[in-house]
């Protein structure tokens, strides 16, 4: 029987918060240090977020030694400040922070907690900075009340860059990226890093994440912005990009950050186009192509022809079925059967069928009447840990992969669950 | 208000109080949690639930709740919410919990309860980050639980049986401590009969009172219920530091005869094995001497929930390692009442954050015992000599599934081994150097 080890929850409103948003922005940002004006939990979330990104990049090998981490601190509201206001308690915690971690600038972040409450950190911020001639920049966010993580992200670019970025004269061929993906040492940066550089376009920073004072003032010199994002993520990158263009003059290269090959092909395409410089990009798509062929020709033989099921539990919001039926056809494999969680409600299921069917003619067919089809399959892809741990699963991630070397990473890893005994079954995450 | 300090909550973990009023619920068999809050807190109570039961994601719900349910309430979402878990579930008891920012609204959650009509008992706390942390939602709701279900009484106390107070498997190695722990009080002739908050069920929970007296496991975590059924249904209770070593053991073994009446004869056949043990480990650890010295560590620092760093800090001084100095961080704050004597520094990691991150930071070599957030502070400064063993969540960097207690007597020797394991791995690296 088909399950989902998770009951597939029917989303109904956002599922995140936008202060690890804040957090994930600047936490890397050399002489940063951040506050958040919520109750102590809440900082330990981010922080056990933080602590799970660091020890998937050890295993990445996207750790760098000696990279800032910026102190987190919550300005511990309880029970007493939702009676009396936080103001006060926010304002000797973030002179506490300024005395103690003497840190060029100071990031608030308001929880939920904070905002039904009332208190005004804009206000607060600005008489703190007064005292202590450090800049103190609050980010309109309160917690989950009114944005996502994505808008915490964005808020907190957007509050740093009106403090440090001023209109510069551009330097040629120097580039910032916008976004975050992993940070600028996870394989997806390198992988932008590296595609830019068939353009001879060097990577001043990436922004806002990593970058120290100085880099985010030197940004403003950009040539070119560079985004990093997709579907939700994207539409805050691009304002962002917006922002900063109208800014300081910086324009930007307008596309979501390409998974898969053919998006990779339009990306540089795309690019060579803005750069005047067509005859970069084939020669970068030519390249990429080999790679590509290389790595399809080791895997292919592993892949082809396996019976595989494709279970789909997330809606379009969260899930790409163009990046995955293209992955698929690479390795020459073609699913015997869509099936589709309980949970998705009718619309969702509509809109995933409607998008599914011009992309494959696998039958779509409900949980409920699945049950023989995953019986025979021998691997399944899903977007949903399934109780069936006997057969191997492939876990699809929820952030699609970067460019051909995404491409490269993910098919290898369905190649090693093709080369593992059927009977050991399991689940592998891309 | 001028002296007050705040830290950085990378110097100390906790998680919220949400969390820790799930986990007691979730101890108990066929109980019910809603989340009365945003899916974003639910989430993060869910996966730190899971690794310990994995198949929580069942009887645990969310409303759901969004900044519209903030402004006009959250009946409407909650009650939805209720549907769908009389629809899904047979619960034997529900708990409704409200996250931070919900409890600040105001929101009848026992009027709207009854208006659902669960068919059950509904008991419904605040337990969000306000209120602190884990332990503190723990508290909360084992609190509010036993003030909402009165307890069978009346019930003839059943001779040599009693109950274990403040465990959860929302720690570190729970069940394997709670397998040890039992096994010892079996060996002295005591049968368990309910530990609210690690798997019981609601007729055992109702019938608790037959049991001689109450035994806290985790004082941070039952004291307060056992203080309070002791009030309430005359139920004495015995609280001491948890059995971590041998001599931590027999000490805790002797404190339970004392409040049991027993006597040495009763304990004869623990003692018989824990002489054993302590031979057969001595011996190993000789042979081992020989090769790679003794067991010494310049700095130890321990940090976890404050009855694990107390008591693995007694054990680990008094009987398993040398060392020059030794810190012992409680993250939920001390009660001077279980310090046991001989403790160095002590540092409250609810407002010593300063202090702890001068202790990890001068931990270049020795020994850390804590959780997978201390030993990533250390890696990322790059201290690589210091041997580090886990005892306490989050982990990262560990499978946890056979059983490999660290209380009691086969707590006693499993940890030692690990010690030894941990210090080799170091001798191995700094001889590669």
């Amino acid at each position: 029987m088909v399950r989902s080890k998770r009951p597939v929850i029917a989303l109904k409103s956002g599922c995140s918060c936008s202060m690890p948003g804040v957090w994930q922005a600047v936490a890397h940002n050399e002489g940063a240090a951040v506050v958040f004006h919520s109750p102590k939990a809440c900082a330990h979330v981010s922080q056990e977020m933080s602590l799970g990104i660091y020890y998937r990049s050890i295993t990445r090998q996207e750790f760098v030694a000696g990279r800032y981490l910026a102190p987190l601190i919550s300005s511990e509201l309880n029970d007493e400040h939702s009676v009396f206001g936080g103001a006060e308690q926010l304002r000797d915690c973030i002179n506490f922070v300024a005395r103690q971690y003497q840190p060029r600038y100071i990031v608030v972040a308001g929880s939920c907690v904070a905002g039904v409450i009332g208190d005004d950190i804009a206000e607060v911020a600005a008489a703190v900075e007064q005292e202590i001639a450090i800049p103190v920049i609050a980010v309109p966010c309160s917690g989950y009340l009114d944005g996502e993580y994505h808008a915490g992200f964005y808020y907190a670019a957007m509050a740093v860059a009106e403090r440090f970025m001023t209109p510069r004269p551009a330097v040629p061929g120097q580039v910032t990226i916008l976004g975050d993906c992993g940070g600028p040492d996870s394989q997806d940066c390198r992988e932008i890093k590296s595609m830019l550089e068939s353009f001879g376009l060097i990577v001043h920073t990436q922004f806002p994440g990593g970058a120290c004072q100085q880099d985010i003032e030197q940004a403003a010199a950009s040539s070119l912005n560079i985004l990093l994002g997709r579907s939700q993520s994207f539409a805050w990158i691009r304002k962002l990009a917006t922002g900063l263009q109208e800014r300081c003059g910086i324009p930007f290269f307008d596309s979501p950050h390409p998974v898969g090959w053919l998006e990779t092909k339009e990306w540089l395409t795309e690019l060579g186009t803005l750069l005047g410089r067509p005859e970069a990009a084939e020669q970068a798509i030519a390249a990429e192509r080999q790679r590509l062929q290389a790595a399809v020709q080791e895997v292919r033989p592993n892949l082809q022809s396996v019976k595989m099921v494709l279970v789909i539990g997330r809606p379009l919001m969260y899930f790409e079925p163009e990046w995955v039926m293209e992955w698929l056809s690479l390795a020459e494999i073609e699913p015997a059967a869509i099936i589709l969680l309980r949970g998705l409600t009718n619309t969702q299921q509509a809109e995933l069928r409607q998008v599914l069917k011009t992309h494959t003619q696998a039958p779509v067919v409900e949980q409920d009447e699945a049950d023989e089809m995953m019986a025979e399959a021998e691997l399944i892809l899903t977007t949903h840990e399934l109780t069936n741990d006997h057969q191997r699963q492939f876990f699809l991630p929820l952030l699609l992969p970067i460019g051909v070397g995404g491409l490269i990473r993910q098919l290898r890893r369905l190649e090693r669950l093709a080369l593992r005994p059927a009977l050991r079954g399991g689940i592998l995450y891309g | 208000m001028a002296d007050r300090q705040w830290h950085d909550v990378h110097t100390c973990f906790n998680t919220c109080a949400l969390t820790g009023a799930a986990a007691f619920f979730a101890g108990i068999e066929n109980a019910v949690i809603v989340g009365n809050g945003p899916l974003w807190c639910y989430f993060y109570a869910l996966k730190s639930l899971e690794p310990a039961l994995p198949d929580i994601a069942g009887r645990f719900f969310c409303s759901q709740v969004d900044n519209q349910s903030v402004v006009y309430g959250t009946e409407e979402t909650l009650l939805a919410t209720l549907q769908q878990v009389k629809e899904t579930t047979r619960p034997a008891v529900i708990l409704i919990e409200n996250s931070c920012s919900v409890s600040l609204i105001g929101d009848d959650l026992a009027a709207i309860a009854r208006q659902a009509d669960m068919g059950c008992p509904v008991v419904c706390l605040d337990s969000g980050g306000l209120i602190g942390g884990f332990q503190a939602g723990y508290r909360a709701a084992a609190k509010a639980y036993f003030s909402a279900m009165p307890l069978e009484q009346g019930l003839p106390r059943k001779p040599r049986s009693v109950n274990l107070l403040g465990v959860t498997t929302g720690y570190y190695n729970a069940a394997s401590d709670l397998r040890e722990v039992k096994r010892l009080l079996a060996a002295a002739g005591y049968q368990v009969l309910a530990c609210p908050g690690a798997g019981v069920s609601q007729a055992e929970l109702l019938a608790m009172t037959q049991a001689e007296f109450n035994i806290v496991v985790h004082a941070e975590l039952g004291r307060e219920t056992a203080m309070f059924l002791e009030q309430q249904y005359k139920m004495p209770y015995v609280a001491e530091l948890p059995p971590y070593g041998f001599a931590g053991s027999r000490q805790w073994l002797q404190a339970i005869g004392q409040a049991g009446g027993l006597s040495e004869h009763d304990f004869a056949a623990v003692r018989k094995e824990c002489g054993l043990l302590e031979r057969r480990l001595r011996s190993a650890a000789m042979e081992l001497e020989r090769i790679w010295g003794e067991l010494w560590f310049e700095r130890i620092v321990v940090a976890a929930p404050a009855s694990t760093a107390l008591g693995l800090s007694q054990a680990v001084r008094r009987e398993w390692a040398d060392a020059n100095s030794l810190t012992t961080i409680v993250q939920d704050g001390l009660d001077e009442h279980f310090l046991p004597e001989g403790m160095e520094q002590v540092i409250d990691g609810r407002n010593g954050g300063l202090l702890i991150r001068d202790c990890l930071n001068e931990l270049t070599t020795g020994l850390l015992l804590a959780s997978s957030n201390e030993s990533a502070w250390l890696y990322r400064k790059g201290a690589q000599a210091v041997a580090c063993q886990n005892i306490a969540l989050p982990v990262y960097d560990e499978v946890i599934v056979s059983d490999r207690p660290f209380m009691g007597l086969r707590g006693a020797v499993n940890f030692v081994e690990r010690l030894w394991e941990r210090y080799i791995a170091v001798c191995r690296l700094e001889g590669k150097r």
